[in-house]
């Protein structure tokens, strides 16, 4: 009892030695026990939403995992797991019950949804992604034609058998053919925005393997060193990318562009730096009868809107940046000015006047669909609300202001 | 523990953390949904009326250099009323204390933990907020002023990565005056906090002058918000609505930073200082307010009192963002009236009896 | 007349020095007086006292009196004694003169100590600058500082501590800069400590400091008198001990942690550099443990992919908790450490071929442990030498720190750096808060702070030390 009483002085005299006992006890039994917790959780990098035949409500979910090995070599592999459900979050649940550990979306990268699912409004089926705070909402959604399952095991054989990443097509897609991204982010802001419409990536698959995307013929493995991966994939599709998008409405698809419409509306959207301008049959000093392809190197537009008589008009400076790449002609000579610096005033109008004829084509797909990806309606209400508003109450159909609004291009052709 | 006096700049640096701290998490994302982008002149009127408290004790400060504002009270209303704005004062910094808590606690839930409780969070926020508010207020100061500048970084990077990722404009004029004032009225919860200014009254070194650097650095903790809820609103537009904590989600638009991934984890780790700091602020509140309803019991039967309380409501009352939200918006509210009324009201209170001295005199 | 007994006055103070083996006494009669001489012969200069005391002295023929041995005598340092300072004299080295005629006694010092000559110490090598150190021999370090202040503004005050050591203290500041609150502290405190003795400089730290609970250096040290010399100027006070290399100054702030002697022999802008990689290396070793066990515990959706990928494959075998695991690696490097210190060189080689390939390679390929743990650990462990001088502090801290952030998290590692700070900004000795001028931040003061400026514009001394005098130049 006197030993206890003089332990207990000892303690409360000095109550470091408390403190750190308690904190070793408490901290120390937490921690000891403690598994890391990649070990609790599947790493999903590709989420892939398909319909099941013969199904209304029953979804498939395909997750593209990635499968931990103890091994030194670091090569990645990657298993493709699929489930049923009848919602988004139940075929989840059952994916975590077969692999044997519970879902984190916080690696992935991208969101791939079969095109049935644009048929009827796609952020239905997204809703439940969108809720959970670890998908950020920066991934990447891509449309295709074929099951979301096969996508996904043909990225895992495109990551086995190359160093080209489905990651880097998309990337690529964003600045050179949208000039934009195609995110969930993108997706529901065109949604709740007030012309309801946003673009979406399109990526088909190819059933001849030796169309699309491919490298090698052979299934190889990843070595030691190199940050190859291990597939056990028997997908014979391969990835074709065509810079296709859809046009989406709603969240339904209104139609299928392909890159040459793409390049059209981005004329219109802002900047972008890809795309190529042919003149047929130019004549003046230096070529004759040529076919004249010229590479975009820049491009931007300036939108000055105003209102007149209540009926908006927008004015829009398009400078284009060019240089010509190539020149076909029966009987070319070789010129010592060939790279056509200062191109000629003929050129430029040529140029100027299929520039305008471009946009005109890009301006009429986003008239007939009734889709103002190019926010035009932003620019108005903010320049002045109450002529938007009565603007918009003037029209028969509030949704049809595109076709009512006044388009002036004037495009600007310099050379780079 | 005798606390020393700070400087005015480490006064200053604790308002703009107190200024700053609430407003960057889940407030863009509710004043959008109230009265959207005209939500920012929300948050412009509760930053004029904390402008105001500010101006008050400056007013205070340089008529009474030496005084504590228990004393000013105790001399000019009576101890009675002195126990009362005390124990409103302590109860308006306890329920700060637990709608920060909850509110922080189901972000990092939410985002960095996943599989944590309440009991993590609690073993390691509460010994530190703890002895941060019984260390002395010359080394919290001090320790503030040592973690501005950290947090002045992160802020900027913050602000500035998220300018880069702007596409479009959201709609102006949406919303009108009505709208405006209703939700300023429904969210003056996240306002008000400076009062600490006049719990610390005595222990603010203050010259002439001096007013102009607490008014700038105020100012300055306005501007970031600012800049931190337009980068929001530019960011995310007629989306705004769907992102809950706004410092984390305007960094979330950058996919791969260098190599190193996402880079939300810096937002989070700034919220995670400013927790730690202003939570220390308040307890330090709370424990002066104790200390003066009470004047016999010492630091510790406060701090007791505090925990027992604390760690039984957060039990019962943590839930969910949303009902949080509902808390916050139908219920305290009037929490607010302690600082943007009962505060004002003392203070004119002794003009109107120092006036009437003088009158008389 | 005989006034003193010098055969029973010998014999006397032979029996209160216990009658040691090392007690000499010589008897002299010069005409009718008695010359004793008393000393140790361990550590006086026998050729002295033969030449300058003795013989002198013995060769004398005349009347000897009291005043005449103080002319007879050739040393240099003479004083006349009482009775009670026979003893401590003896014992310091001096030989105690007594004459039959005279109740006076007189007190020679002729201390002789073999003692080492002032090196490069090991502690604080340089690539440019002064490369002498203190030594053991007070009287050594004593003119090694003289000769840097060729001015009368430099005092030395001794003092002793220690009843059985009774060890010279001597405290040294410049009288035009120092502030006088500082010295009267230093000398309260030092005058106050009752202790049996004191062998190392060391022993005085508890003593100087208002926390010697605590985990942190509060008192600076150095065994370079060019250091020493530097802060004097800056406005603090130094403490030598006889007996030690190692010299005290206070007051201590960390910042001085991070200077090192190298930054004023070499360009400014790669000084700066230098402690900014300093800080990071302290950063490392603090915060890397922790923060990686943090992130594989709690945190994997912060990691990125790819490193998630490394980890993940390489943790798969491993049969420990990735605590254990980290703990178990620390513990290794730990014992290298302690075992390199105490093995003579010869075996150096052998433990280190033990020690990287046995344990580090071996074990890897075994799977007790697994390559990143190994990886993040030897960078904090090398990190922690950028400052070799805090290494004591840094070493208790990253396991704080691990514990920490595996057991709550980077929540935990945030907390525990606010509490770290929030403690380090609460100690403060002789008016110096110990992280002047980062906090509070003295604007003036950072001119030598994480940024080195050019000696030309560092015109004022530091305001973190209360000086007297802030000016060092135009």
């Amino acid at each position: 009892m006197a030993r206890i009483k003089e332990y207990l002085r000892i303690l409360t005299k000095s109550p470091i030695i408390l403190i750190a006992f308690f904190i070793i006890l408490t901290f120390g039994s937490i921690s000891l026990g403690k598994n890391a917790e990649i070990n609790q959780y599947a790493i999903v990098t590709a989420i892939g939403i398909d319909k099941v035949e013969n199904s209304d409500n029953e979804v498939e979910i395909s997750l593209l995992t990635f499968v931990p090995v103890a091994q030194q070599s670091f090569t990645e592999k990657y298993k493709v797991i699929k489930a049923k459900g009848e919602s988004v979050s139940e075929a989840i649940d059952f994916a975590g019950l077969s692999l044997g550990r519970r879902v984190g979306f916080n690696h992935v990268k991208i969101l791939v949804i079969n095109e049935e699912y644009f048929s009827d409004n796609a952020s239905v089926e997204m809703d439940f992604l969108v809720r959970d705070k670890n998908l950020a909402l920066s991934t990447s959604v891509v449309c295709t034609d074929a099951k979301a399952s096969e996508f996904l095991e043909a990225v895992q054989k495109l990551d086995s058998e190359s160093s080209i990443k489905i990651d880097d097509i998309i990337e690529f897609n964003n600045e050179y053919v949208y000039s934009n991204e195609s995110t969930l982010e993108t997706f529901y802001k065109g949604l709740y925005g007030p012309s309801k419409s946003s673009l979406v990536s399109f990526i088909a698959l190819s059933d001849n393997s030796d169309e699309g995307v491919t490298v090698s013929a052979n299934n190889g493995e990843g070595q030691a060193g190199n940050s190859g991966s291990q597939s056990s994939s028997q997908s014979e599709k391969t990835i074709q990318n065509d810079g296709s998008t859809i046009l989406c409405r709603e969240g339904r698809e209104i139609r299928h562009l392909n890159s040459e419409d793409m390049k059209k509306i981005n004329f219109l959207r802002g900047s972008f730096v890809r795309g190529s301008i042919t003149i047929e049959n130019f004549s003046d000093e230096v070529f004759h009868n040529a076919r004249l392809t010229f590479d975009i190197y820049e491009s931007f537009i300036n939108k000055r809107v105003k209102f007149e008589n209540n009926i908006p008009i927008v004015n829009a400076d398009v400078k284009v940046y060019v240089k010509l790449t190539e020149a076909k002609e029966d009987d070319l000579e070789i010129k010592e000015n060939v790279d056509y610096k200062n191109m000629s005033e003929k050129a430029v109008n040529a140029l100027e006047k299929e520039v305008k004829s471009i946009i005109k084509e890009g301006l009429d797909i986003l008239r007939e669909n009734q889709c103002d990806i190019i926010d035009v309606y932003t620019l108005l209400y903010n320049h002045d609300p109450n002529a938007m508003q009565n603007f918009l109450k003037s029209l028969e159909d509030e949704e049809d202001y595109l076709n009512h609004i006044i388009f002036k291009i004037s495009p600007q052709i310099y050379s780079s | 523990m005798k606390d020393r006096t700070i400087n005015i700049w480490q006064a200053g640096i604790l308002l703009f953390i107190i200024i700053f701290a609430n407003k960057i998490l889940v407030l863009p994302s509710l004043l959008y949904s109230g009265a959207n982008i005209e939500g920012m002149f929300c948050y412009l009127i509760s930053f004029l009326l904390e402008i105001g408290l500010i101006t008050l004790f400056i007013f205070l400060k340089r008529k009474y250099p030496t005084y504590s504002f228990s004393k000013l009270v105790k001399e000019k209303l009576g101890v009675i009323t002195l126990k009362i704005v005390y124990v409103l004062i302590a109860f308006f910094f306890f329920c700060k204390l637990i709608l920060i808590y909850n509110v922080t606690y189901i972000f990092f839930k939410d985002l960095i933990y996943k599989s944590s409780g309440n009991f993590l969070f609690l073993i390691c926020l509460l010994p530190i907020v703890n002895y941060l508010a019984v260390c002395d207020l010359r080394s919290f100061g001090r320790t503030v002023q040592l973690f501005f500048p950290i947090i002045f970084i992160i802020l900027l990077f913050c602000v500035i990565t998220s300018f880069i990722g702007i596409e479009g404009m959201p709609l102006f004029f949406q919303s009108n005056v009505s709208d405006v004032f209703l939700t300023t009225i429904k969210h003056t919860t996240a306002f008000g906090d400076v009062i600490f200014l006049f719990l610390f009254m005595d222990k603010i070194e203050y010259k002439k002058g001096d007013g102009k650097k607490l008014f700038f650095l105020a100012t300055f903790a306005m501007t970031f918000v600012c800049m931190i809820m337009l980068a929001f609103y530019f960011s995310y537009t007629y989306t705004s609505f769907m992102h809950p904590y706004a410092i984390f989600e305007i960094l979330g638009k950058v996919k791969d930073y260098g190599g190193l991934g996402r880079i939300d984890v810096v937002a989070v780790i700034l919220v995670m200082i400013l927790t730690y700091l202003q939570m220390g602020i308040y307890l330090k509140c709370f424990t002066l307010s104790f200390h003066v309803v009470f004047p016999k019991l010492s630091d510790a039967y406060a701090l007791t009192t505090f925990n027992g309380v604390f760690l039984i409501l957060v039990f019962l009352l943590i839930r969910n963002l949303e009902r949080t939200i509902t808390y916050g918006e139908n219920f305290l509210p009037y929490l607010s009236l302690i600082s943007f009324v009962l505060i004002p009201l003392c203070v004119i209170v002794f003009l109107v009896m120092r006036r009437k001295k003088n009158g008389k005199d | 007349m005989i006034f003193l007994n010098v055969d029973k006055k010998i014999k006397t103070i032979k029996k209160q020095l216990h009658n040691s083996f090392d007690v000499a006494d010589r008897i002299v009669e010069v005409g009718e007086v008695k010359v004793g001489f008393i000393y140790l012969k361990s550590f006086t200069d026998n050729l002295i006292f033969s030449s300058a005391i003795y013989e002198p002295i013995s060769n004398f023929h005349g009347k000897l009196d009291f005043e005449t041995i103080k002319q007879l005598i050739q040393a240099n340092d003479t004083k006349e004694i009482e009775e009670k300072d026979v003893l401590n004299n003896i014992l310091k080295g001096a030989v105690v003169v007594f004459l039959s005629s005279s109740t006076k006694m007189l007190a020679v010092d002729i201390q002789k100590f073999t003692t080492r000559t002032p090196t490069e110490p090991p502690t604080s090598p340089v690539i440019q600058g002064p490369r002498e150190g203190f030594t053991e021999d007070i009287k050594t370090n004593i003119g090694l500082l003289r000769k840097r202040f060729y001015s009368a503004d430099l005092v030395l005050k001794n003092l002793s501590v220690g009843r059985k050591t009774k060890t010279t203290i001597v405290i040294a500041y410049l009288d035009s800069v120092v502030s006088k609150k500082v010295v009267k502290e230093v000398e309260k405190r030092i005058k106050s400590i009752d202790i049996d003795g004191v062998v190392d400089s060391y022993y005085l730290m508890p003593y100087l400091i208002s926390r010697p609970n605590s985990l942190f250096k509060q008192v600076g040290n150095t065994e370079k008198p060019d250091i020493v010399s530097a802060k004097l100027l800056e406005g603090r006070v130094a403490i030598l001990v006889d007996n030690s290399p190692m010299v005290l100054t206070v007051p201590f702030v960390l910042l001085e942690e991070l200077q090192n002697p190298n930054d004023y022999y070499t360009n400014y802008i790669y000084a700066s550099l230098l402690r900014f990689v300093r800080l990071i290396g302290v950063f490392l070793a603090l915060l890397g443990p922790g923060i990686y066990i943090a992130l594989q515990l709690y945190h994997y959706n912060v990691l990125p992919i790819k490193y998630l990928i490394t980890i993940a494959d390489s943790t798969q075998q491993i049969p420990f908790t990735p605590f254990i695991e980290i703990l178990f690696i620390s513990l290794l490097f730990q014992i290298l450490y302690e075992v390199s210190l105490r093995l003579p060189s010869y075996l150096g080689l052998a433990t280190s071929v033990v020690g990287a390939l046995i344990l580090g390679d071996t074990g890897v390929k075994a799977g007790l442990i697994s390559p990143p743990a190994v990886i993040v650990v030897a960078i904090a462990k090398i990190a922690l030498y950028t400052i070799p001088e805090q290494s004591a502090q840094i070493t208790v801290l990253q396991f704080f720190f691990l514990l920490i952030g595996a057991s709550v998290g980077l929540l935990g590692i945030i907390g525990g750096s606010i509490y770290l700070i929030a403690y380090l900004n609460s100690l403060e000795n002789y008016h110096t808060p110990y992280l002047a001028p980062f906090s509070p931040f003295i604007l003036k003061d950072n001119k030598d702070g994480l940024i080195r400026t050019t000696l030309s514009n560092m015109k004022e001394r530091p305001y973190s030390f209360n000086n007297q005098n802030h000016r060092r130049q135009k």
